[in-house]
């Protein structure tokens, strides 16, 4: 017999939980925050982990109680595509900032990128770059950068698993990296560039995971404005459908 | 000694690991080089020495029309390679989708559920992944994307050749007894279960133990001289391979000697010594029968002895 005292269940809305979109270029990720909950007219919608906003791919947007898993999808490990551009070397250490230095980059070959990217698999402190929404007492280290200002930054761990440099063209060199999250892509471009002597930086970034959560699953934001509500039902990924084990 | 069937067991190691990778039939000398690198390197760099293997033999998935006799079941596997002093043995289900994987794709996997991989050895023939394309040369550009190092023994030779599962194969089933011992560093054995057979040895005064070895690497019919493990005791026996056995009593029949005792159902190991003679011989009676017998036997026990 229910017993007339239980407290009644919690009810989920359908679109409590998550939505894999794939992000386009030159949006921020909370622009894609803000575009998607407008148009859906919904309450509570955050993000997985920022991507910044050249790059592309996997943006997991979590909607309603969806929120909750924050911590956990924010704190799983990444892979991204990416390429980097040797011989210039930018103050945001990706194509958005001002360049520095230029130098000749036509002797680096593959093979030397790849001893550089291999060095760098494993555990290791990495320095946050001035350009970076990292935070010192409160405020963003990007908002200091923009008056000029350098300040110390703390170093923080992070791992790569895999760094690999795919192929060349020109002073352009295609990767892949599986790193944890807060591992800041494109000082570890920078800091290559700075071991072969020639400069370089983050040219473009696809992020392809996200803990157990692919790009191949994810559809485009363009997409996902045409959808209608029902529509969008399916293709949120319901809380209890996450996979308890993000890798 | 740890024997694993997941890569997810794994996973939560955190010494490091360095692996010998191998289908490893017959665990042979050649083998046991491949894995005496592996115990170096892991020594070398304070890791546990681990041995990662396939089952069912990967032919069996991807031929199995054309796959061969074995050298060594899993269980035999498994107690060759604890003798190896390794920390562990993973070993790895080797299903038709495992089988279609991309090497690429083998690796990730690999790198993902064993974060602590630090090294991998290797024979030089070795191949992996989708098609078999994945060889050492793929393997060492992986290992520079992930991180870890890969060393390949170079191939032990025996007589200018290469010591490989399928030469010792060869050389069993052609009945040269001696090369394959030579080369697996043991005599080739086979095991299995005693099975109920016709009974005859029994009424001739040689009761006999029958063993259904399909499967296993055999030499060719005749009589065979054998050391039989039986519950941790070797006995002399005498083995015969008959030129058309009838399977479901068995493909060999063994005597053991000087032994009297119930076996059926028990588990024996059978290490092939020598040859005696072809299984060609007719006998117009029982009793001429039984005069080659004790003739057979009395050599088997000089042999033994």
């Amino acid at each position: 017999m229910p017993n007339p005292h239980a407290a009644p269940l919690p009810r989920l809305d359908p679109w409590d939980g998550i939505l894999l979109v794939d992000k386009p270029a030159g949006f921020t990720s909370h622009d894609v925050v803000a575009k998607f909950r407008g148009h859906f007219r919904l309450k509570k919608v955050g993000h997985g982990g920022t991507l910044d906003p050249a790059a592309t791919g996997l943006l997991i947007l979590l909607i309603g109680r969806g929120t909750r898993l924050s911590d956990r999808i924010m704190g799983s490990d990444k892979t991204y595509e990416g390429v980097m551009r040797l011989g210039i070397a930018t103050d945001s250490q990706d194509g958005d900032g001002q360049i520095v230095a230029e130098q000749p980059a036509g002797h680096i070959t593959l093979e030397q990128v790849q001893t550089a990217m291999t060095k760098r698999i494993g555990d290791q402190m990495q320095t946050p770059p001035m350009v970076s929404a990292v935070k010192k007492n409160g405020v963003p280290l990007y908002k200091l950068a923009r008056k000029g200002e350098t300040i110390e930054r703390e170093a923080r761990l992070i791992h790569v698993y895999r760094f690999a440099a795919l192929g060349k063209e020109g002073p352009d060199v295609s990767f892949v990296l599986r790193c944890t999250k807060g591992t800041y892509v494109r000082t570890l471009c920078a800091d290559i560039g700075e071991e072969l002597g020639c400069g370089a930086h983050l040219h473009a970034l696809r992020r392809t995971e996200s803990g157990a959560f692919k790009l191949t699953d994810a559809v485009p934001l363009t997409e996902i404005l045409k959808l209608d509500h029902a529509a969008l039902c399916d293709r949120i990924i319901p809380l209890n459908r996450v996979p308890p084990l993000l890798g | 000694m740890l024997i694993l069937r997941s890569l997810e067991e794994l996973s939560g190691i955190r010494t490091p690991v360095v692996m010998a990778v191998g289908v490893f039939d017959g665990v042979h000398l050649g083998h046991q080089r491949v894995i005496g690198l592996c115990r170096e390197a892991a020594a070398r760099e304070q890791a546990q020495p681990w041995v990662m293997t396939f089952d069912p033999h990967p032919l069996y998935v991807v031929q199995p029309a054309t796959a061969p006799l074995l050298l060594t079941s899993l269980p035999a596997k498994l107690d060759l390679l604890t003798r190896q002093n390794v920390a562990g043995v993973m070993v790895v289900p080797f299903t038709e989708t495992f089988s279609r994987l991309e090497p690429e794709t083998f690796l990730d996997d690999l790198m993902r559920r064993i974060p602590a991989l630090r090294g991998i050895v290797i024979g030089e023939n070795w191949r992996f992944g989708r098609q078999a394309r994945g060889n050492v040369a793929l393997l060492k550009t992986l290992a520079t994307q992930y991180g870890f190092h890969v060393q390949v023994a170079t191939p032990l030779t025996w007589g200018d050749q290469t010591v490989s599962s399928s030469r010792i194969r060869e050389a069993v089933a052609s009945g040269r007894l001696d090369d394959a011992a030579a080369m697996l560093g043991r005599p080739h054995a086979v095991r299995g279960q005693v099975i109920h057979g016709l009974k005859r040895g029994r009424r001739l005064g040689f009761p006999t133990a029958n063993l259904d070895l399909r499967g296993c690497a055999l030499p060719p019919p005749g009589i065979y001289a054998a050391r039989v493990r039986h519950a941790s005791r070797t006995h002399a026996g005498a083995v015969y391979l008959p030129m058309h056995p009838e399977p479901q009593h068995g493909t060999l029949e063994v005597h053991l000697i000087d032994f009297n005792g119930d076996l059926y159902g028990q588990e024996l190991e059978l290490d092939f010594a020598a040859k005696i003679r072809d299984d060609t011989l007719r006998f117009p009676n029982e009793a001429d029968l039984i005069e080659q017998i004790r003739s057979d036997v009395r050599r088997i026990r000089e042999i033994l002895a």
